[in-house]
This record gives C-alpha cells, sequence and structure tokens, in this order.
C-alpha cells in the first residue's frame, strides 16, 4: 500500500495544477505523516466548503491505513 | 468514435452546451455544423451540430477509469461497472471481496469515494452530473430503507399534527426524505441545522 502516491493521484484529481503537487512521507514507527501542499491557489479546492473534501481524503486514508495497522495523518500545507 | 448531437440558436451556443454536457474540451471533439445559416432558415430554425469524441472520453466511461484507478491505488481488488449513464447521473456498481472495507462505517467510507469521484470529474464543467457509487445493492437497500422511515414519519405526523425530527443525515439521505415526501398529502418537509449534516422535520400542513 503505497498512502503517499494515493494521496498524490486524489491531489492530482482535484487541482488546476497538477505539477505543484507535492507530498512529502515522514514515517515513525508508530505513525505516518503526510504532509501536501499543492499551489495557492488550489488550497480551496482540496479543503473544500466546510472541509468536505480534505475530510473525504482522510477518511479514505484512514480507511486503507486500517489495513496496515498504521496511523496516517494527512497535513495541509498553507 | 462516439457521435451526439447538439442544436441551438448560435454556434457558440453549441458549443458551450456541448463542451459543459460532455464535460470535455474543445479539443477532443470534433463539430459538424449542419443547415448552416442557409436562405431558408431566416435565423428562426436553430442550428444543429454533429459532435463526435473518441469512445475512451465519454463521460461515463472516465468515471470508470477514474474509480479504477483510486480502487487500485487504495490496493482494493474490485470489479467496476458502467450500470446507467444519462446527462443527469451516472451509476457504477462496484464489486470486490473488500466491499467492506469500501463501505465502512454507516457508509462513511463509499461516501468519501464518492464525494472524491464527483468533484475530481466534475469540477470543470458548468453541468453537474451526479456520480453514484454503489456496490452490493447498497445504497438501493439504504434508499428503501429511508423511504420506509420517511414515510412512517409521514403518518405519525398526519396522525398527531405535531412535527417530527428525523435523525441527523447527510445531503443524498436527506434528498431522499424531501423526494419521497414531495408528494405526500398533508406534510411539508424542510432541513435544520448547519454544516453537512442535518435534520429534516417533517411538518403537518392542512
Amino acid at each position: 500500500m503505497n498512502e503517499k502516491e494515493l494521496v498524490e493521484f486524489i491531489a492530482k484529481s482535484l487541482v488546476d495544477d497538477a505539477s505543484k503537487v507535492q507530498v512529502n512521507m515522514i514515517e515513525s514507527e508508530k505513525s505516518t505523516i503526510l504532509e501536501l501542499s499543492v499551489d495557492e491557489a488550489d488550497i480551496g479546492k482540496i479543503i473544500g466548503k466546510h472541509g468536505r473534501i480534505a475530510k473525504a481524503i482522510r477518511t479514505i486514508l484512514s480507511a486503507v491505513s486500517n489495513k496496515s495497522n498504521k496511523r496516517v495523518l494527512l497535513d495541509i500545507i498553507d | 468514435m462516439i457521435t451526439r448531437e447538439f442544436s441551438g440558436k448560435t454556434e457558440k451556443e453549441i458549443i458551450d452546451n456541448a463542451l459543459d454536457t460532455l464535460k470535455l474540451k474543445e479539443d477532443q471533439v470534433v463539430f459538424d455544423f449542419e443547415n448552416k445559416g442557409g436562405i431558408f432558415s431566416f435565423g428562426k430554425k436553430d442550428l444543429t451540430a454533429k459532435v463526435s469524441f473518441e469512445d475512451d472520453l465519454l463521460f461515463g466511461n472516465r468515471c470508470l477509469m477514474f474509480v479504477k484507478e483510486l480502487l487500485e491505488k487504495m490496493d482494493i481488488e474490485a470489479k467496476i461497472y458502467l450500470i446507467e449513464e444519462d446527462d443527469e447521473k451516472i451509476i457504477i456498481e462496484i464489486e470486490s471481496p473488500d466491499s467492506a472495507l469500501i463501505i465502512g462505517k454507516q457508509g462513511k467510507n463509499l461516501e468519501a469515494i464518492q464525494t472524491i469521484v464527483n468533484v475530481a470529474l466534475n469540477r470543470n464543467s458548468n453541468i453537474w452530473t451526479k456520480v453514484i457509487i454503489d456496490i452490493g445493492n447498497y445504497r438501493s437497500r439504504k434508499e428503501k430503507m429511508l423511504k420506509k422511515t420517511a414515510l412512517t414519519a409521514a403518518m405519525q405526523v398526519r396522525k398527531s399534527k405535531e412535527s417530527v425530527l428525523l435523525d441527523p443525515m447527510n445531503p443524498f439521505e436527506r434528498r431522499i426524505i424531501h423526494m419521497t415526501l414531495k408528494e405526500e398529502k398533508n406534510v411539508e418537509t424542510e432541513s435544520e441545522g448547519e454544516g453537512l449534516v442535518k435534520r429534516v422535520r417533517v411538518f403537518y400542513k392542512e
């Protein structure tokens, strides 16, 4: 399971400037932190109204990370 | 190649409407305009255009491809079928040994997947085509249950003439409640609360 690729794929499908999508993975023993950064103009598209999209991305991430018993956290960098 | 017909008053209107409906860019389609301002048209007759594009670009096919890739990236084994396609909605059915994981608690994961799919595929268009993802008849079973809840509440309201407040629901669920009770006598519905998860109140109406 490659969480980094998953987040990259989702983020690129939502933004206008896919070339600015970057995911940085920081792994520790118990958790993985994914730092997602996108073009400034695209941040709203990743977060969505009331944070709806960000929440959906996090839900998908936690669904798949349950498989590996490791916590995966998504940080959206602005 | 797929060809569809569009009509409108002007070429621009046809182009805009076709691109919005098909959710494609101008360089992905070929327009073939007919009765192009003929002598007898007097500007009254609508123009028609045959619009052609590659099969893969059909919106339903793009939805399928996207869901397939998303599930692959989630490391989930699944078969995906296009069940229904028109300009208003696309229904996709997933078949998978991991269906419990795809659905999640109270449909949470399925809802999240559907949110991403809808936004990703509709974001460049002025026309929103709803993409509905079903798995193992989860949605149709849920829809049946919600309709039953709605009709039971309506019955209760008609009897007591007092309003009933339903459990918190997401927009998809609330829509089913509103639609089910639209044609029902003596009741009216309204959503209450803030944010995404609101509650529907069923009122008595003379």
